[in-house]
């Protein structure tokens, strides 16, 4: 309260002098901005900016995952704060529309493809681990014990919300802030305000070690794709286009990927995604489903 | 009023989060780099002052060694656009990290938020940001149809990080500056026999992470297929 009380016993003048100054500090660079300049006077001129922002929802809510992963991790709850506003201008569906096609990483016996949907998706998307080496059918996959939302790996925006309060601790200026912003976001919610941001749609998965996991998608250009991998576990991600073009591709531990999808990407896309085991260095797994990784594909909304 | 409720909600926070949540491992520093260039993109497109002042004080806690590393070693030739070199990609982030890096981000943050008085406050006394990593840059700019080749050297079992941002040298690149197309370099990754680590892609946002199985030289190369001069901010971690 102390910080309030000396901030606005500045005198007036003062104030307008430090904003005058900071207009020139900042207008070079606001207006490299798309949106930036304009917003700024919509500020001036007192008006509430409510339109949809540009951009897509799927980057908007791959931005918020990625943001409370890093106030998580350093306990930011303003970095929280931030993740939580955006989760909450997005509204996601639990996708039913698209299932993976599930397949072995076995390399060790040369065989033809079964059939042209698996030759396609050979000669593809999933000559990321070893070009040389075909990809063999495997069994049905193994169903997610848990969805990523219900192991907590995905939170909504109320789990955000919360978290970030918990994280504020005893600051009570930040609190209400918090409090406030989360009823905010309550009644547009309720509103229907949410919608304006677009809907995606997430599907948890669950990808056993040693496996590769297809998903054919649409691919609308503008609308873009991001998967999130949880729990640390390395995964290969690749995106390819119908002619075999990498648009994107990560390798890593605790990956993160978003893929925009340009305008001469030919459809249908694949996103394959590969789960790098380190165990297997020392001989095949045999953990009988342990292992693995979680993840969660986001896209649009809209028929795939 | 809001205290009560503050309380309550912090409790059920606390018995809420799950336990793999908390355990999340921090990004690394390019990855947070990354992070804070595409939220404030976002955010002072909305006219966000919060997203903007969480942007540039993400930014502000990494520290940042000028210069190439020691062992870097930069090449540089013509460049001639592979024919499947696509004319637009969306989503590339005009914001470059020397505005984060300026204080004109935390300003323009508190500029958005004049019209809050709360959250102008908040934002003007909110303590100095964690520290999240350090990185090593380089800086460069390229003509028309050139391209440059850094040659990094990467320790093994290590997560590698790799971005290129759009840069801001400072020098007046000549029709850069003044040309109403801005120039769009491309840039990719590989191994010294050729592998691509990560393909083809526009300078923006996005970055390249891999983990090296063993220490090694990864080839870095960035393009300029367009018409103009354009900087750029090669980052490594």
């Amino acid at each position: 309260m102390m910080r309030k009380t000396s901030y606005r016993s500045k005198p007036r003048s003062v104030a307008l002098a430090g904003k005058a100054a900071l207009m020139m500090a900042v207008w070079p660079g606001m207006l490299a901005i798309p949106g930036a300049a304009q917003a700024q006077q919509d500020l001036q001129g007192g008006a509430p900016r409510n339109e949809a922002a540009a951009g897509d929802a799927v980057a908007r809510l791959a931005l918020s995952q990625q943001l409370f992963v890093q106030g998580q991790a350093y306990g930011d709850a303003l970095t929280v704060l931030a993740a939580a506003r955006l989760a909450a201008s997005v509204r996601v569906d639990q996708g039913q529309a698209l299932t993976p096609r599930s397949e072995a990483k076995i390399s060790a016996t040369p065989s033809a493809p079964a059939d042209e949907e698996t030759e396609a998706l050979t000669t593809g998307p999933d000559s990321l681990a070893d070009p040389g080496m075909p990809v063999l059918a495997a069994p049905d996959p193994m169903p997610p014990p848990l969805s990523p939302a219900e192991a907590g790996q995905f939170p909504d925006a109320g789990a955000m919300f919360a978290r970030a309060l918990a994280l504020a601790g005893q600051d009570d200026y930040l609190g209400e802030l918090i409090v406030a912003a989360q009823a905010q976001a309550q009644a547009q919610a309720q509103a229907g305000a949410a919608a304006a941001q677009g809907t995606v749609a997430a599907y948890g998965a669950h990808l056993a070690a040693d496996q590769v996991d297809h998903w054919q998608l649409a691919g609308k250009s503008g609308e873009g794709v991001a998967v999130l991998g949880h729990g640390g576990a390395a995964l290969e991600i690749a995106v390819r286009d119908a002619s075999g073009i990498d648009l994107c591709r990560e390798t890593g531990a605790g990956i993160f990927l978003y893929c925009a999808i340009p305008a001469a990407a030919a459809a249908p896309l694949v996103v394959s995604i590969t789960s790098q085991d380190t165990s297997s260095d020392s001989g095949p797994d045999t953990s009988s489903g342990l292992g693995g990784a979680d993840y969660t594909l986001i896209t649009g909304a809209g028929p795939q | 009023m809001l205290r009560p409720a503050i309380f309550l909600s912090l409790i059920a926070a606390v018995l809420a989060v799950p336990v793999a949540a908390q355990e999340a491992r921090p990004p690394g520093p390019v990855s947070t780099l990354s992070l804070a260039l595409r939220l404030y993109a976002q955010a002072a497109q909305e006219g966000d002052a919060l997203g903007m002042a969480v942007a540039a004080r993400l930014a502000e806690g990494i520290r940042l060694r000028e210069g190439a590393g020691a062992l870097w070693q930069k090449d540089s030739g013509a460049f001639s656009p592979p024919a499947d070199l696509p004319a637009d990609l969306p989503g590339s982030a005009p914001v470059s990290p020397d505005l984060l890096f300026s204080g004109a981000a935390i300003s323009g943050a508190l500029l958005m938020a004049e019209e809050d008085e709360a959250l102008s406050d908040l934002l003007s006394e909110l303590p100095p940001p964690a520290l999240r990593g350090s990185v090593s840059l380089a800086r460069g700019t390229l003509p028309p149809k050139r391209r440059d080749g850094w040659s990094i050297p990467f320790a093994g079992q290590s997560p590698a990080g790799i971005g290129v941002f759009a840069g801001d040298s400072g020098e007046d690149s000549g029709e850069a500056a003044d040309a109403a197309a801005p120039s769009q370099l491309w840039w990719m990754v590989e191994d010294l026999s050729g592998g691509v680590m990560c393909p083809l892609r526009p300078v923006s946002d996005v970055i390249c992470s891999f983990t090296p199985a063993e220490n090694v030289f990864y080839r870095v190369v960035i393009a300029n297929p367009s018409a103009v001069a354009g900087d750029y901010m090669l980052v490594v971690n």
